[in-house]
């Protein structure tokens, strides 16, 4: 299990966490959702120990990850981060490739390309295997930066479980693709792997994710299955804008709508804020 | 040029053999130099003349004739000269990859970015004030003195210049080359402050320093600089896999499981230490470091396990034609070094500079 336990991150003089704890389990997809600036990426630094919490703790396996040696972490957890540039130009099998390098020694070479490509073929991109990461589109970079973050995690570690962590990983995809890029996260976790996503679609989280953390002004507002969390009180008060939830009359999974912005949504959103409360403390 | 990029990194993918065939060339180049280089100057020497010094020095019975004054200029004037030339060419050539590496930008150079001006600012600062030390420096002191100062102001520059780009893991183009820029002129005034307190003969050596040649290549400054270089080349090798995943990003690599600040921490003292080692006896050569990885990234790709070894050859050979250029061009005076790689690398940069306005870096 990664988990962050009460964690809090300054940072200039902000704060950027106030107590936010969250646990990702082996097996199981985790969505973050929140406004832009609630903390959400932070968390995300949390958990791939970037950032070192001011207060509370983060292990990786009942282990603090302080104490566990970044080659280690690396064997069992990838991270997909936002905005990965990459301004030289290796090609495709070689970005998937270097997802491999925390494995050097263990395996051989043969079998971590073997690797490389078919986390490619997983990311749909295995087409592009030999062209030039610079003359791709940035919905086919992005899937091949998954591609790199799913090579690194492709077998089950020695010892531990394995995690992935993706921020936005449907930024630059269109609406096939990010189904698709979830679907792989999905697959990912029935394999064992603890899945942690931040997204700004809600319906692409309450469709693809177990639990749903949302994430508002550094603190975690509600947290539960996608239905839980998804309540239209909830979302008002948290986005400021009108919003309504109807059940998918197929599936009965929440869908959200966001509603244009009047005078009574605004009203009805400070009525929200008691309910946004007592979920709160549920 | 691109045509042949193309075909080599086509078969660089589907197999070893591509790789191994493009580091033999390079090799194949560097050796062709270094015999050039033998060969070539005032006195003429034949490759079998070469040949039979070389053997002969090794107790083999020469079976070519030679002259005595042919022995003398290879063994005391040629053959240190060569070696220097190829070693400092390798570590320039790999300290411009390691720091374009290290900061994800190609237009990274030990020169650029004042990294040589600071290592010429100290050797400068050196010359001129060691006669006013209280205790005379003489012997192997006196030796050792120049590399190891210049060696300081190499890691002095690197690091501020790091120290400078380099904002919550992200650096900044513009900020590198500007502290670069900020690095050179202040390095530079310094240097021209000590230039204006000097001796005729100090001045001398400065002008020296900062024109760069391989005239003063003899036994004993190699002895001191060698190992200096070979040990900045030797840091290098086990960074490899490392400088390949810096380039996704310093978060990046951290995930991927490299200890990025004791990589950077390496890197600046192999570029420090190469450097330095380098700028104390050929004092400024530019654009060996930002040309060669260049070139070879043009033709091989970015993967650092093939841009190392094959900078090393390809610096080794290019320094070396230019020396034997600027020393056979207007025979028998001598053309600094610094003005050829200048003339070679200046347009070859300005070429880079409109051809990656539009497309990505290489």
């Amino acid at each position: 299990m990664l988990e962050a336990r009460d964690v809090v991150v300054h940072a200039g003089g902000a704060e950027l966490l106030r107590g936010v704890s969250v646990a990702v389990r082996p097996g199981e997809v985790v969505a973050v959702i929140g406004p832009n600036g609630a903390g959400k990426s932070t968390l995300l630094r949390v958990l791939s120990g970037d950032v070192a919490p001011r207060a509370g703790t983060v292990s990786m396996d009942g282990v603090a990850l302080a104490r566990l040696p970044i080659l280690e972490q690396a064997r069992r957890r990838a991270v997909l981060a936002q905005g990965a540039e990459l301004t030289f130009g290796f090609t495709a099998l070689q970005v998937a490739l270097l997802g491999r390098s925390p494995h050097l020694g263990t395996t051989t070479a043969r079998r971590d390309r073997g690797i490389a490509r078919a986390a490619l073929r997983r990311a749909r991109v295995h087409h592009l295997a030999s062209r030039s990461y610079l003359t791709l589109s940035g919905g086919e970079r992005q899937r091949v930066m998954l591609a790199r973050a799913l090579a690194q995690i492709w077998e089950a570690p020695a010892h531990g479980a394995r995690y992935l962590l993706l921020d936005e990983p449907t930024a630059a995809l269109d609406l096939a693709q990010q189904h698709g890029a979830l679907e792989v996260a999905r697959a990912m976790a029935e394999t064992g792997t603890g899945v942690l996503v931040i997204l700004h679609d809600l319906n692409l989280a309450a469709r693809h994710a177990r639990r749903v953390l949302l994430i508002a002004n550094g603190r975690a507002v509600a947290q539960g299955t996608p239905a839980e969390v998804l309540r239209e009180a909830v979302l008002e008060s948290v986005f400021g804008i009108g919003v309504r939830v109807v059940a998918d009359p197929v599936d009965g999974l929440p869908l959200v709508f966001a509603r244009a912005a009047g005078g009574d949504v605004r009203h009805g959103s400070r009525l929200a804020r008691s309910d946004a409360r007592n979920s709160l403390l549920e | 040029m691109r045509r042949i990029a193309r075909r080599i990194q086509r078969r660089t993918r589907h197999g070893v053999s591509a790789r191994r065939f493009f580091l033999l060339a390079c090799g194949v180049a560097a050796a062709s130099a270094a015999a050039a280089s033998f060969a070539n100057g005032a006195v003429p020497i034949a490759p079998s003349q070469i040949a039979a010094i070389l053997g002969a020095q090794l107790g083999i019975p020469p079976a070519w004739s030679f002259e005595p004054r042919q022995e003398a200029v290879l063994l005391a004037i040629r053959l240190p000269r060569v070696l220097l030339g190829a070693l400092t060419g390798a570590v320039l050539a790999v300290a411009g990859a390691a720091v374009q590496g290290l900061l994800r930008n190609p237009l990274a150079d030990p020169a650029l970015l004042g990294i040589s001006a600071g290592a010429a600012l100290a050797a400068a600062a050196t010359i001129v004030c060691a006669p006013a030390l209280p205790v005379a420096i003489a012997g192997w002191a006196a030796w050792t003195l120049l590399p190891v100062t210049a060696f300081t102001g190499a890691v002095a520059a690197t690091a501020i210049v790091h120290r400078l780009a380099n904002r919550n893991g992200h650096t900044s183009v513009a900020t590198v080359l500007l502290a670069g820029i900020a690095i050179n002129a202040i390095a530079g005034a310094g240097t021209g402050l000590l230039a204006h307190l000097a001796t005729d003969a100090q001045l001398r050596d400065i002008t020296f320093w900062t024109l760069g040649s391989l005239a003063g290549a003899t036994w004993p400054s190699l002895a001191v600089a060698a190992p200096m270089l070979a040990a900045a080349l030797l840091l290098a090798r086990p960074l490899v896999p490392a400088l390949d995943l810096l380039l996704l990003g310093e978060s990046e690599a951290r995930h991927l499981g490299v200890d990025v600040e004791a990589v950077k921490r390496r890197i600046v003292l192999l570029v420090g230490l190469g450097v330095g080692a380098a700028v104390s006896i050929t004092g400024i050569i530019g654009f060996v470091g930002l040309v060669v990885p260049h070139v070879v990234r043009l033709i091989a790709g970015p993967a650092h396990r093939t841009v190392l070894p094959a900078s090393a050859l390809l610096g080794a050979a290019l320094l070396l034609a230019a020396d034997l250029a600027s020393r056979t061009a207007v025979a028998p005076a001598e053309l600094p070094i610094g003005v050829l790689t200048g003339l070679i690398g200046g347009p070859f940069f300005l070429w880079l500079l409109t051809r990656n306005r539009a497309a990505a870096w290489v």
